[in-house]
């Protein structure tokens, strides 16, 4: 979840009065970093994922689910072999919030080969295999976007009380034994935001209201009530957000363009990946009306003070700012599309006068200086005083906690790294076929867009409309999303009427993935035609063509998405009371099953469709190496 | 009127930004390859007789389209020169090829070539790689792949194919995706696939050595690097591998196929470096291509004798940067509207 440094946490007292510090030294660095690299160019494509897992336990005598809180005991074990030999490893592990997750991603960045796609499964299987090797009996790893009773009593092995009178989290529910342990970042970062914000952060997620249904939920608005909302489920802690497993993607750009490009393209795809890929209708043992973690995690992490939320006329603060740092973007990044951004950027005026001074143009100036309107929340004490020229730690430290639905991601110093994009809205799915199936449906549209020149781009407010439509519940048959009708626009067609309405209309996410006869061509139909023009090995379209058929289903309501298909195990589970409830031995079976499905001992048609076996391999053809040896004597 | 029959070559130039073909995306080549001939000839013959076009893409709704074209039969039937042997060349005026080419270094690029053709004629072949280099104005070609359908083996395999649409046309479209799926291509017969083999192999092979020799000419001469061979089955590829002089690099099956590509075959590719790909294109891709020309416009492409398509990717980055078609025809009178 962002920068690693090791060191010493400085107090929340000492944080906050370096503040202006790190902003100051993070946009010189900045600026700095942007004079030497502006002009990197001719980098080649070059992409990975990362997949976040929750370690669960099943007790199956007493038919319990819970997470086990044993990261810090496997991760050591997982990097022994990175740690011996960094550059042939087929796998990285790294520590996340919860004390119950791991995230891992391949050993190296896949590259520009279609072949590669192939091999993405594969490597997911690896890493779950590899990783399940070294669990204690009863323990199992899954990619479930988030733990159904997360924050019940009990929900942990070992068993942890909460303290709400003390400690860095002071939930009524989440224990701060379950912040991961083994790395400071987390429990500052967890401090400092309640700190900063002045309160606990307060999450409500409106219930789902089913006969039976209680509200209040339960007795949080008496303990509460200037957080708790009667009608929702009441979360107190960061955990509950950022112990969320999400499915990431990082992608490589030729160039800062085509890396402006990409952040811009991909932007109004994050609200229809989320819907696409919703998988998180549960929480704290409750059934929801939501179906995707965004906006929980968004609230778990919101360290705006009432002033700056709006709540209190501004006295202390500079901002009145209207999202979260954990949120969707707020503007796009290519000068061709600023006339799209049409709504208010909160940002430093004073830091934009800065990077502009440094070379900066509007756009990008107007991005920064709007991320750098956060305070820092993490400083370490070794890694107050730097050299601007070469350091980019303050800026990194701002950059990597405005957890947003896209970054855009600057070469790191002295490094074969070029400018990169990174994608975030996607929720982890329960296997490693969908979740292959997502990034490469995802990374295939990249090139899809590159290729074709499209352009998905419509006015950044329709896109936040779009972000909370996705959530909804069974969004992604339900709902409508803005849409552009014309993505093919080359420039000297384009007609610049933006505000014309008729540019876009509201479509079902089956429409946009599958295309509306005479309104959108649809991008499945738009990655086809790519592959049509593409050198595709047999093996590699056999399984991008399993891939896009999950794709293609889950779009139609063929089958299910991981929510629905969670949503209607509960409620027509024999023991379900009608109360929106996940009992303890619901969540069992629930997770048992699930479990079943990612082994392949419980068939599951409904979530995965039948027959989706793909030819995923370890490793690309010798023939398509050669081909490329070949090509690189010329 | 025009009276007689014209050959002439087409050179759709860049396709893949066409409006009109990305409004209509997962379209199958038939399409693609017919509406960008029509694009094609009517583009051509609005500037023949003046006529505005706004940057590429004249308002071409069906009326107007024929209307052009049927302008540009008549423009060149009357010229003086003109007569049924005379090679008028046909291209789009505001083609960017040679744009897109220059936007990056040669050596980042990878030019494909897939040439159909029909008949074992080195004339012809020829002719076809001239046209191709011509239009794309480069010193080499990384890979061209050869696809050669002879009559004989067409009307035998149109057949099967259409049995096989009918049998998905009920699923959602007919995409590659439903198409692949539900395909029934038994790999568990292997004899009854090899018989047909077999055959197939017993018709093309003399016509594709023919052809071959050119191509490996071009290989000799470095301007073509590698070649490769569709729609040969495992035993086929495998008589070809060992008479070539330059050996074949790719095989390209159809893309419906690719789940269930026959062992043998994906054996041979795997341990002889072969680069098993797949295609999307129909066996008789100039036939049926013509045959839309025709019925749908009336621009009067009657027959195609052979057709190249160049797709030009950019090393390493997944990105197909263009891709067009040049084709030999024959225009003949437009027909008249019903």
């Amino acid at each position: 979840m962002g920068l690693l440094s090791e060191g010493n946490p400085l107090s929340w007292e000492e944080t906050k009065a370096l503040a202006e510090h790190v902003r100051q030294h993070g946009i010189e660095q900045f600026i700095n970093l942007y004079k030497k690299l502006e002009d990197r160019t001719g980098d080649v494509l070059k992409w990975g994922d990362e997949v976040e897992y929750i370690i669960v336990k099943f007790d199956d005598e007493k038919e319990r689910a819970t997470v086990s809180l044993r990261a810090k005991d496997l991760l050591p074990q997982l990097q022994e072999k990175e740690v011996a030999d960094p550059q042939n490893v087929k796998s990285l592990w790294r520590p996340e919030y919860g004390a119950y997750m791991i995230e891992g991603t391949p050993g190296k960045p896949y590259g520009g080969l279609l072949a590669h796609f192939n091999i993405v499964e594969a490597n997911m299987q690896y890493r779950r295999a590899e990783a399940t090797t070294i669990l204690h009996p009863g323990e199992v790893i899954m990619s479930i976007t988030n733990f159904p009773r997360l924050g019940c009593p009990n929900f942990t092995s070992p068993p942890n009380p909460p303290t709400p009178q003390d400690g860095v989290t002071r939930s009524l529910f989440f224990p701060d034994d379950v912040i991961f342990p083994g790395h400071p970042r987390f429990k500052t970062l967890t401090s400092n935001i309640r700190n900063r914000r002045g309160e606990k952060v307060a999450i409500n997620i409106p219930v789902f209201r089913d006969v039976h249904t209680k509200i209040p939920v339960d007795n949080s608005s008496e303990l509460e009530p200037n957080a708790a909302k009667p009608d929702c489920v009441y979360m107190d802690a960061m955990g509950f957000g950022m112990g969320c497993c999400c499915l990431q993607l990082t992608f490589q750009a030729c160039c800062i363009t085509e890396a402006r490009t990409l952040y811009d393209q991909l932007a109004p795809l994050c609200p229809i990946m989320l819907a696409l890929s919703a998988a998180s209708p549960i929480y704290r043992g409750f059934l929801t009306d939501v179906d995707c973690r965004w906006n929980v995690i968004s609230a778990s992490v919101d360290c705006r003070t009432r002033e700056e939320r709006g709540l209190e006329p501004l006295k202390n603060n500079k901002f009145r700012i209207n999202k979260s740092r954990y949120d969707s973007i707020d503007s796009y990044l290519s000068p061709e599309n600023e006339k799209y951004n049409d709504i208010n950027i909160v940002h430093d005026k004073e830091l934009y006068r800065r990077l502009r001074e440094g070379g900066i143009d509007h756009p990008l100036a107007l991005h920064v200086s709007h991320l750098f309107i956060r305070d820092t929340v993490s400083l370490f004490s070794e890694k107050v005083h730097q050299d601007d020229e070469n350091d980019t730690d303050h800026f990194e430290n701002i950059q990597s906690t405005n957890w947003q639905t896209m970054r855009f991601k600057p070469p790191p110093p002295n490094s074969p790294i070029g400018w990169r994009v990174e994608f975030r809205p996607c929720e982890a799915q329960l296997t490693d076929f969908e979740n292959a199936a997502y990034v490469c449906f995802v990374v295939l549209l990249t090139r899809v867009i590159l290729s074709y020149h499209l352009n998905f781009v419509m006015p950044i407010s329709k896109v936040d409309e779009n972000m909370q439509r996705a959530q909804r519940r069974n969004a992604c048959l339900e709902q409508k999303f803005w849409w552009r009708r014309d993505v093919g626009v080359p420039a000297d067609l384009a007609k610049q009427n933006t505000d014309s309405t008729d540019i876009y209309s509201e479509m079902t996410i089956n429409e946009i993935v599958n295309g509306k006869d005479g309104v959108f061509s649809g991008l499945i139909p738009l990655i086809e035609s790519y592959l049509s023009g593409m050198d595709v090995d047999a093996d590699t379209h056999c399984s991008v063509q399993q891939y896009l058929k999950l794709i293609q289903r889950r779009a139609s309501g063929e089958i299910s998405t991981m929510a629905s298909w969670m949503r209607n195990f509960v409620t027509t589970h024999p023991q379900y009371k009608k109360d929106s409830v996940v009992s303890e031995k619901i969540n069992y079976d629930l997770l048992k099953t699930a479990y079943g499905i990612q082994t392949g001992t419980i068939p599951a048609p409904k979530l995965l469709g039948g027959g989706n076996v793909s030819k995923t391999n370890e490793n690309i053809p010798k023939a398509f190496i050669t081909m490329m040896s070949i090509r690189d004597l010329n | 009127m025009l009276k007689s029959a014209s050959k002439v070559t087409i050179n759709t130039g860049n396709v893949l930004n066409l409006i009109d073909i990305k409004k209509k995306a997962g379209q199958n080549v038939t399409e693609e390859l017919s509406e960008s001939i029509k694009l094609t000839l009517s583009e051509w013959s609005s500037v023949q007789n003046g006529l505005p076009i706004q940057n590429g893409v004249p308002e071409n709704s069906p009326e107007t389209s024929q209307q052009h074209s049927d302008y540009m039969v008549v423009s060149t039937s009357t010229a003086p020169s003109a007569r049924t042997e005379t090679l008028v060349n046909i291209t789009r005026p505001h083609d960017d090829v040679h744009i897109k080419m220059a936007e990056e270094e040669r050596k980042n690029l990878k030019i494909g070539v897939k040439i159909f053709i029909n008949e074992h004629s080195t004339s012809a072949l020829t002719e076809c790689l001239q046209n191709v280099f011509t239009a794309l104005q480069t010193e080499y070609i990384d890979n061209v792949i050869l696809a050669y359908n002879p009559d004989n083996v067409n009307s035998r395999q149109a057949r099967n194919d259409d049995d096989n649409v009918k049998n998905t046309s009920h699923s959602t479209k007919a995409s590659p995706i439903s198409l692949g799926s539900n395909m029934n291509i038994s790999s568990t017969d292997g004899e009854a696939d090899n018989d047909a083999d077999a055959r197939k192999c017993e018709a093309i092979l003399p016509g594709i050595k023919v052809l071959w020799a050119v191509l490996e000419d071009y290989v000799k001469e470095g301007r073509v690097q590698q070649l490769g061979v569709a729609d040969v089955g495992g035993g086929c590829l495998r008589k070809l591998h060992a008479w070539a002089r330059v050996r074949p690099s790719i095989a390209q099956i159809n893309l419906a196929s690719c789940c269930v590509v026959p062992p043998s075959l994906h054996t041979f590719c795997r341990a002889n470096d072969v680069q098993l790909l797949t295609h999307a294109d129909p066996p008789d891709l100039l036939s049926q291509a013509a045959v839309k020309t025709l019925s749908e416009a009336g621009v009067g492409c009657n027959n195609l004798d052979w057709c190249a398509r160049y797709q030009v990717h950019i090393k390493c980055r997944g990105v197909l940067a263009l891709k067009g078609y040049v084709c030999k025809a024959t225009i003949a009178p437009k027909l008249e509207k019903k």
